[in-house]
């Protein structure tokens, strides 16, 4: 009887501490390794990357011709990437990130993709066809800027993993690699100008009770 | 008497295997948490300007031999990360750009990347400005990887 009061008394603060749950917001730059799957660390790793890397590529330097005039920016359509992983990540989330920081940075002007040409279409033919907009202002078809580059991707992964056993200690270790390449093609001439790889290495150990 | 003895043994161990059981399953949830470093450089300055709040990182971890270069305009630096420990280290390093009257530069977002480096090992990091322009100024910051958790 002693005993089972002596181990709930032992057991007692640290059940209170579990039990403590806690709501607060935190810096989303804070390095994220929750679990082993894609995070909000690799995400913001990968754009951050080609981000630099792409605002200063010299290869893009001569779609920057004086022949633009005042305006050199580069016009820009940011294409998808594709998600060859085995999970199921929203990539739009990498290319949205990519997209702001480009368009912040100053080199590169942004046409719109598929997404937003229904909403301009829908918007052009309410303001030509409605009678209700001054006709001085209403939109026409036929006025959107042209794109030079296009930027697009692929996500892949490598995943292995170590079952439990004696010879490691009845630890399970999981292994994953992602390799994130984007490529900025030159629409005219179909040539792949700029490239780059990013690749990021994780590791999960999980202990006996994990 | 002795059966009293025996009883009380038994309840210790009980008890502290209880507490051991439990101490286990926290360690597996640590993570390292600790103040920052940074290290701050000018155009034409090499020689950091060092505020190392971390003691433990920056005895594990030496930032050498920074170098820089303009390429089309923009100020490129390079560092190398040396692990000064025979173990592995786990540190996350992010920079922060100043234009030329010392305002950050809020183009790209503050990215904390994580790295891992192996006993002894080294690494170089390259940081590029994401303007064009003279007299711009960085930060580096190394910490140890302050995780969400």
């Amino acid at each position: 009887m002693m005993n089972t009061a002596r181990l709930f008394l032992a057991a007692l603060p640290l059940l209170a501490f579990g039990a403590c749950s806690t709501v607060a917001y935190d810096d989303p730059d804070k390095v994220e390794t929750l679990t082993i799957d894609f995070g909000s660390t690799d995400l913001q790793t990968m754009a951050s990357n080609m981000v630099t890397s792409l605002n200063s590529a010299p290869q893009l330097a001569y779609l920057e011709n004086p022949s633009k005039g005042s305006d050199k920016r580069v016009i820009m359509l940011m294409g998808g990437v594709n998600n060859r992983t085995t999970e199921h990540i929203d990539t739009e989330g990498i290319t949205d990130s990519v997209r702001s920081a480009l368009l912040q940075g100053g080199r590169f002007r942004f046409v719109v993709a598929k997404q937003g040409q229904e909403e301009i279409g829908d918007q052009v033919r309410f303001q030509q066809g409605a009678g209700r907009v001054d006709p001085s202002q209403a939109r026409s078809f036929g006025k959107q800027l042209g794109a030079e580059v296009v930027l697009f991707g692929t996500l892949r992964s490598i995943e292995k993993t170590k079952g439990r056993s004696l010879e490691n200690g009845l630890t399970k270790k999981e292994d994953v690699w992602y390799q994130f390449v984007l490529e900025c093609t030159n629409i005219e001439t179909g040539e792949i100008i700029w490239s780059n790889i990013k690749e990021i290495r994780k590791g999960e150990k999980k202990g006996i009770f994990g | 008497m002795n059966f009293s003895h025996h009883l009380t043994v038994t309840s210790l161990t009980r008890t502290l295997g209880a507490c051991g059981l439990a101490l286990l399953l926290g360690a597996c949830t640590l993570t390292p948490r600790g103040a920052q470093n940074s290290y701050q450089g000018t155009t034409g300055k090499l020689e950091l300007e060092r505020i190392e709040g971390n003691r433990s990182l920056a005895a594990s971890l030496l930032i050498q031999d920074p170098i820089e270069k303009l390429v089309d305009g923009r100020q490129v630096a390079q560092f190398k990360l040396q692990n000064t420990r025979s173990s592995a280290k786990r540190f996350a390093w992010a920079v922060d750009w100043f234009d030329e009257d010392g305002f950050r530069i809020t183009d790209v977002a503050r990215v904390f990347e994580p790295v891992s480096l192996g006993g002894n090992g080294s690494t170089y990091i390259t940081i590029t400005s994401p303007r064009a322009g003279k007299k711009m100024s960085w930060k580096l910051i190394v910490t140890d990887p302050d995780e969400v958790h």
